[in-house]
């Protein structure tokens, strides 16, 4: 790779910077063509399918945008989600994701006359700009040292199976495009501080403006680049470069940011951009100090220092307080802390510590998302210590933070991977700078070649050679062995772990040969064709989405989990009795009832393994009738079996799971798979308020539907009753209560 | 399957026809060629309607009224029976009771001196009606006679029946906390139900005391129909077997409509805006002697009234009265009294029903929902920032700085520019 000499400016007659781009572009098509390729396991082996949960959302905004026009989807008030509250969708989601491939869409329908379906612009959304993410690493390594950190460093970021989690082919998430706008705008961000342009601090605004269009993790650029630029302060760093490029970014960049009605003043009202604002005002007073140290003698100037460097943190930090305190600006928000303290939502906020997403990272997970990559990382880092320029800085930060929220949280393995891959290449080209460089092999022979290194090279001994020799074949064939390894790596993690709708599941038949579980669209296709079109489903609220966007129903509560209380509603239904669950139901207009039981086949994903969010979602509103500790036996265990608590087994979600499970073993005890207890005949529940309409060919998915109240105003336990007992003779006085 | 749709279809073509009726009775006791005076007044008001109407008894092996889970009668009465034996018992058991009451009106006509069959007590328990078993009277020690004299003062709902003036001489019923359920007649506060006239009354030989007891009842089910049940045939007068069949205060809704107050001709939409100005409108009509005619309001009791709700109500309204109408357009028969009322959509978005809920003793029930979407104010429909006069001060600030900035810039470049030339030369 190393090939940079004057004197071989012509190879084959043709200059070399000509073939040095050539290769360049080739290098490119082929990074490019890796990313996409690896990420089409999933379309190869299932078919063209949005994936997983939120993509369904984002599906089905997107498919809205396109039947309809911008401005309707920016006011777009969704009457078919958390009903009865509905949702201002138009404002609540990031726009970003569906106005993109709402251009794609009209660009190659209007002006190519390609009339392609929006799903397929939807599905391959990600594998296309994971090409453009390339590039832009590419970008941001070689300002870090030279173009070939930076091809390294794309291919790295091309295949790293941390970025291809959320990026294979039909993961319409925003995190798709979010990647791409992250490392653009720090590219664009290195380049402007670097010559302290005007220009590129623009335009590292329009893409962060198009950043926080796409995806609510924009704050972490807000952050960052202010930490930067506040590092180099204390570093003693500061230029009228870095006043320029930053005061050009933080002006343009936080006026189009709040553009996005969902961000609307938070710029200047969270605390999460409080620290942009800040170093901004700081960035200012410097200005001004460094002006004053220019007309003034020193001794006066540090008077003049410490003076005003007292007045302003006190300031700023009573303002910061009084203000929060008067409410003015927003407190951090519970996921904030969350990163903090790794316990604080378990206590305070079930519902985020409920997803999966949010949990700490396991370490072998570093492993396994980013291979050779993790141990290459810390080298990266400590090249950039050893050079330290201020772009260097940037990396360091952005490296250190991102370890530790990395291992905080899983999802935020994501952000990590691309600073993974960055220190990777630097690391990795380094390396190669040292020991793929043969030139000083052929010194001996040809002189003429010595060219640059002149001065440090002696005319070695042929011993000495040969050692050399042995010691880069070494490394050398070592790296490729790691290289050939990552690759290969990457693409059995991307083609077994990541590539899984999580909609069909993959599974094998009792011979052995491979076949797949569809029970999720069977279900939805169901209630998509018998049901009424304004029929409102309840689930819980990881299917919502899928609800909505597979089974076109209204649903309750959806992977949007703006409101808790709502949330809890919806799992105090689950986890309470069918008389109080009934309530709720009729209250809210239920018609439909869906949950996921896996003890059929063994899908541990299932509700019952759930419930205990559930309950302490709605134990969290309404700590006086439910409780969780009714659900564990008096030992302390999660039991279903026959030590299944009274509660448990009188909760509808238990009643629902169980119903007629028993049929399958012709009566006698059932076992369920996924908790491995035995469920006694004795336990086999009995339904009033809701009936079976539609079980799913491996039992996946369950779906009730809510009985009308009666006719002859019943209450549904005694129609369900009176219909079983036996006819007694003799006549009694009833015992009813007085007639009010 | 075909026979469930060829009877659905003859049911239908019966309908159109004319309402058919069923009257069960006791055939051990009851030759049909000497029918008893009470038999023939209940067949006489069905003709007088013009009912088809047909005669069973309760062993008949032809007794069919229930086919392929449709109901094939609009009115059943069973008269009250010696023997409690029943023939077809897949035609007439509990269940299918329960299932005819949801097309059917039912009446049951009790006895003192006779039991139900099962079922049909089985039935009116379900229902929340516990009629005494045979051999208990009503007796009250009060009366000179051995019957119990009713007065008005005995009537439980007005509406259903306006006089009374008989000697009772039949069972009484205890009724359960059913909601549904409404007293047509009930006992007096001094008297009490028992089989024993001599010794001390008991928890044992009595079955409701003072006004517990209840000689006629009725249960107004969700579907519309009415399950009566009266203690004795003497109480089965015309006037309350047509409140009974339906006949008589019933309450339909001609048309439901909404829209907004500047948008006449949007009928119906299903997406209003928050603080729209709405109007709501229904046509009620009543049934009076077999037509449809314009149900007044009379009292404030019975107001109608709408809810417009989230989970709870938002609004609570009265509906205005505003005249009789036609509910055919075209027509000239005023059938029907419009109410409406004209509100403020609250300052919430989310999906909001109307709701007229309407239910009064002795009338059938209205319920009414409609589901509306409640939208948020668009980008464009907030005023503009010169319309807020506080704003004025930011708009005018703006523009200052955009004017200083300029001359700034102008100074900057050209005229300090030469000063600092200046200096340098």
């Amino acid at each position: 790779m190393s090939t940079n000499t004057k004197l071989q400016s012509q190879v084959l007659g043709i200059p070399i910077d000509t073939i040095r781009l050539l290769l360049q572009v080739l290098i490119f098509v082929s990074v490019a063509g890796a990313a996409i390729s690896s990420r089409l396991f999933s379309v190869i082996r299932f078919e063209s399918i949005i994936h997983e949960f939120d993509p369904w959302f984002n599906f089905r905004a997107t498919k809205y945008l396109v039947t309809h026009s911008f401005y309707d989807f920016l006011n777009w008030f969704d009457d078919r989600t958390w009903y009865p509250l509905g949702r201002v969708t138009g404002g609540t989601l990031y726009p970003g994701l569906m106005v993109t491939s709402g251009v794609i869409w009209h660009v190659l329908r209007d002006w190519f006359s390609l009339p392609i379906d929006i799903r397929n612009i939807c599905v391959m959304l990600a594998p296309a700009f994971s090409g453009l993410t390339a590039i832009a690493t590419y970008a941001l390594t070689t300002e870090m040292k030279d173009s070939n950190a930076g091809l390294l460093s794309a291919i790295f970021m091309g295949i790293a199976p941390g970025y291809i989690s959320r990026s294979v082919a039909g993961s319409y998430d925003n995190e798709a495009i979010a990647i791409t706008l992250l490392m653009a705008t720090f590219a664009f961000w290195i380049k402007a501080q670097k010559q302290g342009s005007v220009l590129y601090g623009t335009l590292t605004a329009l893409l962060y403006f198009y950043m926080v269009s796409a995806w609510g993790g924009y704050v972490f650029i807000t952050n960052l680049i202010p930490l930067h630029v506040f590092v180099l302060i204390l570093m003693g760093r500061y230029n009228h470069r870095l006043y320029t490029s930053y005061c050009t970014w933080y002006a343009i960049g936080t006026l189009a940011s709040m553009q996005i009605p969902f961000v609307g003043f938070l710029p200047i009202r969270s605390n999460d951009h409080m620290a942009a604002l800040g170093v901004f005002g700081l960035i200012q007073l410097v200005a001004f100090g460094d002006y004053v140290k220019s007309q003034i003698t020193e001794k006066a100037f540090k008077t003049f220092l410490v003076v005003s460097i007292a007045s302003i943190v006190s300031l700023g930090l009573g303002g910061l307080v009084g203000l929060t305190a008067l409410g003015w600006i927003a407190p951090w928000t519970g996921r904030f802390y969350s990163l903090w303290d790794t316990s604080y939502a378990k206590i305070h906020i079930p519902i985020i510590a409920s997803v999966s997403e949010h949990q700490p990272t396991a370490w072998p997970a570093f492993f396994f998302d980013t291979s050779f990559l993790i141990w290459l990382f810390p080298a990266g880092i400590y090249l950039c210590f050893q050079e330290l320029k201020d772009e260097h800085v940037f990396v360091i930060i952005y490296g250190v933070l991102c370890s530790y929220f990395a291992g905080v949280m899983v999802r935020l393995m994501l952000t990590l991977t691309p600073v993974i891959c960055v220190c990777g290449g630097i690391a990795v080209s380094k390396l190669f700078d040292a020991y793929l460089d043969i030139s000083d092999l052929f010194t001996g022979e040809v002189v003429e070649e010595d060219s640059k290194k002149k001065g440090s090279k002696k005319k070695p001994a042929s011993s000495a050679t040969i050692f050399k020799i042995l010691s880069k074949v070494l490394v050398l064939t070592s790296f490729a062995y790691y290289l050939f390894y990552f690759v290969y790596h990457c693409t059995w993690v991307t083609s077994n772990a990541y590539s899984s709708p999580s909609v069909v599941l993959p599974s094998r038949n009792p011979d052995g040969s491979p076949t797949i579980i569809d029970d999720y669209r069977e279900a939805y296709y169901w209630l998509r064709m018998n049901t009424p079109e304004d029929a409102k489903v309840m689930s819980w609220w990881d299917y919502g989405y899928q609800i909505g966007g597979m089974a076109d129903r209204t649903t309750l509560v959806d992977n949007n989990t703006w409101n808790n209380t709502h949330i809890a509603t919806v799992g105090k239904a689950m986890c309470s009795s069918e008389e109080v669950s009934y309530e709720i139901l009729k209250k809210h207009d239920v018609d439909y009832v869906l949950i996921i039981f896996g003890g059929v086949i063994g899908f541990s994903g299932d509700d019952l393994n759930k419930f205990l969010w559930m309950i302490r979602i709605s134990e969290g509103i309404w700590p006086d009738e439910v409780r969780e500790r009714d659900f564990f036996t008096d030992r302390g265990e999660y039991k279903v079996d026959q030590s299944a608590t009274e509660t448990m087994k009188n909760s509808l979600m238990y009643k629902m799971s169980y119903y007629r499970f028993h049929d399958l073993f012709n009566g006698r005890d059932g076992i369920d798979r996924v908790r491995s207890q035995t469920i006694p005949i004795a336990n086999a529940p009995e339904l009033s308020v809701v009936e079976e309409a539609f079980t799913s060919t491996n039992w996946i998915v369950r779906i009730y539907k809510v009985k009308d109240l009666d006719n002859l105003g019943r209450d549904l336990k005694q129609v369900s009753a009176g219909s079983k007992t036996k006819k007694s003779r003799i006549i009694k006085k009833p015992k009813i209560s007085l007639r009010e | 399957m075909f026979i469930t749709r060829l009877v659905a279809l003859l049911s239908l073509v019966f309908l159109a026809v004319a309402e058919r009726s069923l009257v069960v009775y006791d055939s051990v006791k009851i030759d049909l060629a000497e029918p008893p005076i009470e038999l023939k007044r209940v067949v006489e008001t069905f003709k007088s309607l013009g009912h088809e109407i047909l005669l069973r008894g309760y062993q008949d092996s032809d007794l069919l009224m229930f086919v392929s889970g449709y109901a094939i009668f609009d009115n059943i009465v069973f008269l009250p029976t010696s023997s409690k034996k029943i023939n077809r018992k897949e035609q007439l058991n509990k269940q299918n009771l329960v299932d005819i009451a949801k097309t059917a009106n039912l009446v049951f006509v009790g006895d003192s001196n006779y039991n139900y069959p099962d079922v049909i007590r089985e039935f009116l328990n379900e229902a929340g009606i516990y009629p005494s078993p045979k051999g208990y009277k009503l007796i009250d020690h009060f009366e000179a006679s051995d019957k119990v004299k009713l007065t008005k003062d005995n009537i439980g709902c007005a509406r259903i029946l306006s006089t009374i003036d008989t000697e009772y001489d039949g069972q009484s019923a205890i009724l359960s906390n059913n909601e549904n359920l409404v007293p047509i007649l009930t006992a007096s506060k001094t008297s009490f139900s028992s089989n024993d006239n001599i010794n001390p009354v008991d928890n044992e030989n009595s079955w409701g005391f003072g006004q517990q007891s209840h000689l006629a009842v009725s249960l107004q089910a969700l579907s519309g129909t009415r399950i009566t049940w009266v203690g004795s045939i003497e109480l089965l007068k015309q006037e309350l077997l047509l409140w009974a069949i339906g006949q008589r205060n019933a309450l339909k809704l001609q048309f439901v409509q909404h829209h907004k107050a500047d948008e006449p001709q949007n009928l119906d939409s299903t997406l209003y805006r928050i603080k729209d100005q709405v109007v709501y409108t229904i046509g009620v009509s009543e049934l009076v002697d077999g037509q449809w005619k314009p149900f007044v309001v009379e009292n404030d009791e019975e107001t109608l009234q709408l809810s417009f709700k989230m989970l709870d109500p938002y609004q609570r309204l009265n509906l205005q009265p505003l005249g009789e109408a036609s509910s055919v357009e075209g027509s000239k028969v005023l059938d029907t009294y419009v109410y409406s009322v004209n509100f403020t959509i609250p300052d919430q978005h989310g999906m909001f029903t109307f709701e007229l809920d309407y239910k009064r003793p002795g009338l059938t029930y209205l319920l009414e929902k409609q589901v509306v979407a409640i939208r948020h104010l668009a980008n464009d429909e907030y005023k503009r920032s010169w319309d807020i006069t506080n704003a004025w001060f930011y708009v005018v600030s703006a523009v200052l700085v955009v004017i200083a900035w300029f001359f700034f810039v102008v100074n900057f470049l050209y005229v300090s520019k030469v000063d600092v030339g200046k200096k340098d030369q």
